[in-house]
């Protein structure tokens, strides 16, 4: 249901991505593995239209396909209101409070009534844990916590797909669990989701597709068993060592 | 002579006051439409417009490049210029004669604190991480929607110290516009001086108008700082 063809990217003269092309189904969660630089934060970014692609297209649904050569204003907005994106660094809106964080897309963009968008923010703010902080700003939670208001603001929308763009990569080591523990309490609720992270261990055990992307291509893709456990290509299989290595030095 | 005639001070002073609304209208009316202005302004560089933004560069550049009285000479004397090419252009019959010295001040300071938001508002929003409107994009909302209810909160928030700056600036160079007619604070002081060369002691009732009207003002600003953006005050408050 979520069908991306040929997507190309070019920044200056680096080539970021060479041509992807995926397939996501309905439900589907799956991860994009990587090394830095390989492009996948760029390829998750193109998805929603966050950035530009030079060629290729993106078909979510049945009706809607946008070619990247000539996006209409309007087809962009809809994509962008079929999927939701986590960020990196959370990205709250400073100046609302955690109820009006989540909210605020279903008001302005969904058009939804008020007390009907308070209560919909109110059930997610519980599911997430942070009923008591709804009427904070995002200044005063810790990392974690702003996260998991991320998840819930994405979950509001009831979107099609939902982009996490290395969702705990900015996060102190005891806050990655939280969120972590929640995005698998989504994976099971049958949410699509489209994963970029260096969790190699979370990937395993969440996804049902991984896609291993190197320099701009995808080198590999699969099953978890497949790709994360038996990897058939020699740069996956580096790649993989390297994060399971040995500690060098014991103390 | 005498020293300074302080009686006399005090018997005038209540008449300068006259001139206050004068002031605090020019520098109000050029605030707003020079905040609306700078807005506009502030976007097609942040936004990087082709041609409105190197407009945009000029034109700042040009006010902030030339002194505020020689604009304010430049308007009073080009603008009924102008009128008379218009007129015999296309057999049109303004006058100039209705113009009231008011408008040009409206009009020279109101460019004037057009160009100085500009950069304000500039600043302020390239101050804003770019994921806010990320944000705003991926939760379906257009750029105007997340400008309006995101980005302008917070620019505005920001902007605060330096439009209060900008505000008592304004109160300030009010003073020049008695060179085209306005007859604000400065002018009545200057007219009553003249009568018996009591230029100490009027200008001396000036100063201490001025001082009052900046005090009040930059207290106003104050409890505006401290009460606008609450949640940027709790950062403080958890950092410590």
């Amino acid at each position: 249901m979520i069908k991306l063809n040929g997507i190309y990217k070019k920044f200056k003269d680096h080539e970021v991505l060479k041509g992807i092309d995926l397939k996501v189904k309905k439900g589907d969660v799956l991860t994009i593995i990587g090394p830095s630089g390989s492009g996948k934060t760029t390829f998750l970014r193109c998805i929603n239209f966050l950035e530009k692609p030079d060629h290729g297209t993106i078909q979510i649904g049945e009706k809607l396909v946008i070619d990247a050569h000539k996006p209409s204003k309007r087809d962009i907005l809809q994509l962008r209101r079929q999927t939701a994106m986590v960020f990196q660094n959370y990205n709250l809106f400073q100046n609302k409070t955690v109820l009006e964080n989540i909210t605020e897309g279903l008001i302005v963009s969904q058009k939804k009534k008020k007390s009907e968008a308070i209560q919909i923010a109110e059930s997610l703010l519980k599911k997430v844990g942070l009923s008591e902080k709804r009427d904070e700003f995002p200044s005063s939670l810790s990392g974690g916590q702003q996260q998991r208001v991320g998840i819930a603001r994405a979950l509001a929308l009831n979107p099609d797909v939902i982009l996490f763009d290395e969702p705990t990569s900015a996060l102190d080591p005891e806050m990655v669990g939280e969120v972590l523990t929640l995005m698998k309490e989504i994976a099971r609720e049958g949410i699509t989701m489209i994963i970029v992270t260096h969790e190699i261990d979370f990937a395993r055990e969440v996804s049902n597709h991984v896609v291993f992307m190197e320099g701009g291509h995808i080198v590999e893709e699969g099953t978890p068993e497949e790709v994360i456990l038996h990897p058939t290509k020699e740069r996956t299989k580096q790649f993989l060592r390297r994060l399971n290595k040995e500690p060098e030095f014991v103390i | 002579m005498t020293v300074f005639n302080i009686q006399f001070a005090i018997e005038h002073f209540p008449e300068v006051l006259k001139g206050v609304p004068i002031t605090l209208s020019i520098a109000a009316v050029s605030i707003i439409i020079g905040s609306v202005i700078g807005l506009g302004l502030a976007l097609t560089r942040v936004y990087k417009v082709p041609f409105l933004q190197q407009l945009t560069i000029v034109y700042v550049s040009f006010i902030r490049g030339t002194p505020l009285l020689v604009q304010l000479y430049v308007f009073f004397y080009g603008v009924p210029e102008l009128l008379d090419w218009v007129n015999k252009t296309f057999t049109t019959t303004w006058n100039a004669d209705n113009i009231s010295p008011m408008w040009y001040a409206f009009m020279v300071y109101s460019m004037n604190a057009a160009a100085y938001t500009t950069e304000i508002f500039r600043a302020a929003i390239n101050s804003i991480a770019v994921g806010q409107m990320e944000a705003c994009h991926s939760v379906g909302m257009t750029t105007w929607q997340g400008l309006r209810r995101v980005i302008f909160p917070q620019m505005f928030e920001m902007a605060l110290p330096n439009m209060g700056n900008i505000f008592i600036n304004l109160i300030k160079s009010t003073s020049l516009a008695f060179a085209v007619k306005v007859v604000e604070i400065m002018a009545i002081s200057k007219m009553i001086a003249n009568q018996g060369y009591n230029f100490l002691e009027m200008y001396s009732v000036a100063t201490i108008i001025y001082w009052i009207i900046c005090l009040l003002l930059e207290l106003l600003f104050y409890y505006l700082e401290k009460n606008v953006g609450k949640h940027r005050r709790k950062t403080a408050a958890v950092a410590n």
